[in-house]
């Protein structure tokens, strides 16, 4: 599927195969999205989704009985989701009486200026009626869409999720570091990069911080991260206090600055450009936080409904999930799970903790992988139906 | 596998020569070395200095690895080499085995090591392997000093009729006798090497596996030895390979001894797929300060780094490959033992210096550090909260993130 000119570092810079879209930047994919407005019409759209070749959808358990700052949270994700650039047109499924309402929620979607249609399962009549329907509506946003067909898009088009799982005491030598070198060419070229997971930066966000450009992007972090320390403390737990923890001390790590260090350096080195609550696009090009928890679901969840059409995700111990919308990279830490996960993952960065490789001859190797996957290639995770989804809940259900 | 062919290419031969006396010793170096050449798919091959060939019999056929001497009795736990001789000299065996047993056999029916065709052996020879334990003597190539070694182990060997062939010797079931044996035998400088080395020779050193004897019998002035084996054989332009035994119960036992000489291992033997040569227990290990793939590495994360971190750690006194960003390895050595995943120091750190990992500061030195030094909670201070302890957002804390925010 890839294409020769594709995936490779020389020549006229970096460039991927992407599918072009009338708004925004273009797709590494091109997904018919039965976007579920709430728990209680999951089933229909997935019931749609399963009878219409070329469709996605995923089940969650949200968008009623939340409070507001839950029921906005989950409204953004699902809008984010439908509007990523990985998404040629969404059909929203909903039931009729919930909070986040398919109107709502399709309008949101129309204004941004992507194809949209919405049901109701109450107004339908039924599930079968929704279903039967939802397929009709599908047919009609597939004669709607774009061909699909991919043209050249510079890394600048790119805006790049990074997420680490399942870590290891060799997460933070290997595949973050070459996670973090691809981040930098990325950014370099002009591109996006969101790094997240608010809880890992605890104790090193003034590190991050001293890199912001503006520096009342670092003052944002800064409290970011201190209002989520004060949140988790509400709770009667002092994250900091245990950390790092003795499993950590042992396996090396001397300071919550160096365990923290080893997670956002995923992110590269280039200056932070802006910090964006859970699931919001960034505005700024280069590195930006988004402000997720450390879930790797509701993380990856996070970042994609902001725009990210590719996510690379490390892992040490070998988690396989995905996303149902983008394609999720994994990248193993050490040579180990990269042979006892094999089906599961996409690249073995365990070659640098032996020295037989460099961070940036493996930085290389999966930045050309990386390009081969955003112009079509699957993802293991892709390929094995891994579509996770799970929007990160604030307050407790009412 | 770490081993690589990259010096020995396949294709090449291992010419494995015998400057003198085949003892099981030297047989048993033979073995390894061939062992070496079939999972480097090289051609092996060995002789004598008369061109004669050489058989080693499957490692089995020696093993334990035992000295042997006829009409002797089993030794106690011989304390000096002096002692030992004077054992051996002096002792009446209660059980003794002919030599001949512990003649490798010829055997027709074992495998051919050789990937190619027993007809298109390549020229090229990928490495020699030159081997004397002793009769080289006779040969005038030795000197002095390591013919006087030699001279104790033709008195261990006791009278006979020259070293051309082996002297009939009993089973003396004492292992680590070996081992001092060994280390005894090893020159202390290149001068001392039978022969001069060429550029692509390698070197064999073969450490027994020793079963359980006296602490003292392995310590003392012996435990210098690897260095100066090491130091010769490098100087001289060789590589040094080693094989020895694993588990070893001392101290200061072969292992121990090869790995502070700056040995690595680079491979088990027993894991290797060398089906019925009795290496389950055996270490081969590498010392070659060109080649620092064999050497555990140390991976530095940015140029402004100074601590690299040991994914599978290091020995006190071992020779680390450092890998920075924009590169090739440097060396360092490791003053005390790294667990894996800890940092080493780069340079010397005065207390209070900031301690840079990922090119920003995890720490300060809370106490000097030398380069080598193992860095971790004992001399480095989390510059924010404190390691491992309960603490809350102190102002001291807060005046840390304001001052780099």
């Amino acid at each position: 599927m890839a294409m020769d000119s594709v995936g490779s570092a020389s020549g006229g810079g970096l460039r991927f195969a992407g599918v072009a879209r009338p708004v925004g930047r273009p797709g590494t994919r091109d997904h018919l999205l039965v976007l579920p407005t709430c728990v209680c019409s999951a089933h229909t759209a997935l019931a749609i989704a399963a009878a219409v070749p070329g469709a996605t959808s995923f089940y969650h358990q949200h968008g009623c009985a939340q409070l507001e700052f839950d029921r906005l949270q989950t409204l953004r994700t699902l809008v984010g989701t439908a509007t990523n650039p990985n998404v040629g047109a969404t059909l929203v499924v909903g039931l009729g009486c919930e909070n986040v309402t398919s109107s709502e929620v399709a309008g949101a979607i129309a204004d941004r200026g992507r194809p949209v249609l919405a049901l109701d399962i109450q107004t339908q009549g039924g599930t079968e009626r929704a279903v039967v329907r939802g397929i009709a509506a599908c047919e009609q946003l597939q004669r709607q869409a774009g061909s699909g067909r991919r043209e050249l898009f510079a890394l600048s088009e790119l805006v790049l999720g990074t997420e680490c799982g399942g870590s290891d005491a060799l997460s933070g030598l290997t595949a973050n570091p070459v996670v973090g070198w691809v981040a930098d060419q990325v950014v370099g070229a002009g591109g996006t990069v969101i790094l997240s997971e608010t809880t890992e930066l605890i104790g090193a966000e003034h590190l991050l911080a001293a890199r912001a450009a503006p520096t009342c992007v670092g003052e944002l972090l800064v409290s970011t991260v201190a209002r989520v320390e004060e949140q988790i403390k509400a709770t009667g737990v002092d994250l900091r206090g245990t950390q790092p923890a003795p499993g950590n001390m042992q396996g090396g790590l001397s300071s919550i600055e160096e365990k923290s260090l080893g997670c956002m350096h995923k992110g590269g080195s280039s200056p932070l450009r802006e910090v964006v609550e859970y699931a919001a696009a960034p505005k700024e090009r280069g590195l930006v936080f988004m402000d997720t928890p450390g879930h790797d679901v509701e993380s990856v969840t996070g970042m994609v409904a902001g725009g990210a059409q590719a996510v690379l995700f490390t892992t040490g111990r070998g988690t396989p999930t995905g996303s149902p919308v983008a394609p999720v990279i994994k990248i193993a830490t050490n040579d180990a799970i990269w042979s006892a996960m094999r089906p599961n993952l996409d690249f073995g960065a365990g070659a640098v903790a032996a020295g037989r490789e460099s961070i940036a001859e493996a930085g290389e190797r999966l930045l050309r992988l990386l390009l081969r996957i955003l112009s079509g290639d699957l993802t293991r995770a892709e390929a094995l139906g891994h579509r996770e989804f799970a929007i990160h809940r604030i307050g407790p259900t009412v | 596998m770490p081993l690589t062919a990259s010096r020995l290419g396949p294709g090449g031969k291992v010419r494995f020569l015998h400057l003198g006396y085949q003892c099981p010793f030297t047989l048993w170096y033979q073995e390894q070395a061939e062992g070496l050449a079939h999972l480097l798919g090289l051609v092996f091959e060995a002789t004598d200095l008369t061109g004669d060939a050489v058989t080693a019999a499957p490692l089995g056929a020696y093993t334990p690895m035992q000295v042997v001497v006829p009409g002797h009795p089993p030794l106690g736990a011989p304390r000096s080499t002096a002692d030992m001789a004077e054992t051996l000299r002096t002792g009446v065996p209660e059980h003794s085995v002919e030599a001949t047993a512990l003649r490798p056999a010829a055997s027709p029916g074992r495998p051919h090591v050789s990937r190619l065709g027993d007809d298109d052996w390549p020229e090229a020879v990928a490495a020699t392997v030159r081997i004397c334990l002793g009769g080289a003597a006779a040969k005038g190539r030795l000197s002095a000093a390591l013919a006087a070694k030699l001279a104790w182990l033709e008195d261990l060997a006791g009278p006979g009729d020259g070293f051309r062939r082996p002297k009939p010797v009993v089973v003396l079931d004492e292992a680590p006798l070996n081992a001092r044996a060994f280390v005894e035998l090893i020159p202390a400088s290149a001068s001392q090497l039978p022969l001069p080395l060429g550029e692509r020779d390698e070197m064999f050193l073969t450490c027994v596996h020793s079963r359980p004897a006296t602490r003292e019998s392995t310590e003392g002035a012996a435990d210098a030895r690897p260095w100066l084996l090491r130091s010769a054989l490098e100087a001289a332009g060789a590589r040094v390979w080693a094989v020895c035994g694993r588990n070893s119960p001392y101290p200061n036992g072969p292992w121990p001894l090869l790995a502070g000489a700056g040995f690595a291992i680079v491979a088990v033997l027993g894991e290797l797929g060398l089906p019925g040569r009795g290496y389950d227990q055996s270490l081969l290990v590498v010392a070659n300060p060109a080649d620092s793939a064999t050497l555990p590495a140390g991976l530095v994360l940015a140029q402004a780094d100074n601590v690299a971190t040991l994914p599978s750690g290091g020995r006190q006194g071992q020779r680390l490959a450092i890998h920075a960003p924009g590169g090739g390895p440097r060396q360092l050595r490791a003053t005390a033992e790294i667990p894996p995943g800890h940092k080493v120091a780069l340079v010397d750190l005065e207390p209070g210096t900031p301690v840079v990992k990922y090119g920003q500061p995890i720490g300060v030195a809370s106490i000097a550090i030398r380069a080598g030094d193992h860095v971790h909670t004992h001399n480095l201070s989390s510059g924010r909260a404190g390691g491992g302890r309960l603490v809350s957002s102190t102002p001291k804390c807060d005046e840390m993130g304001r001052g780099h925010g």
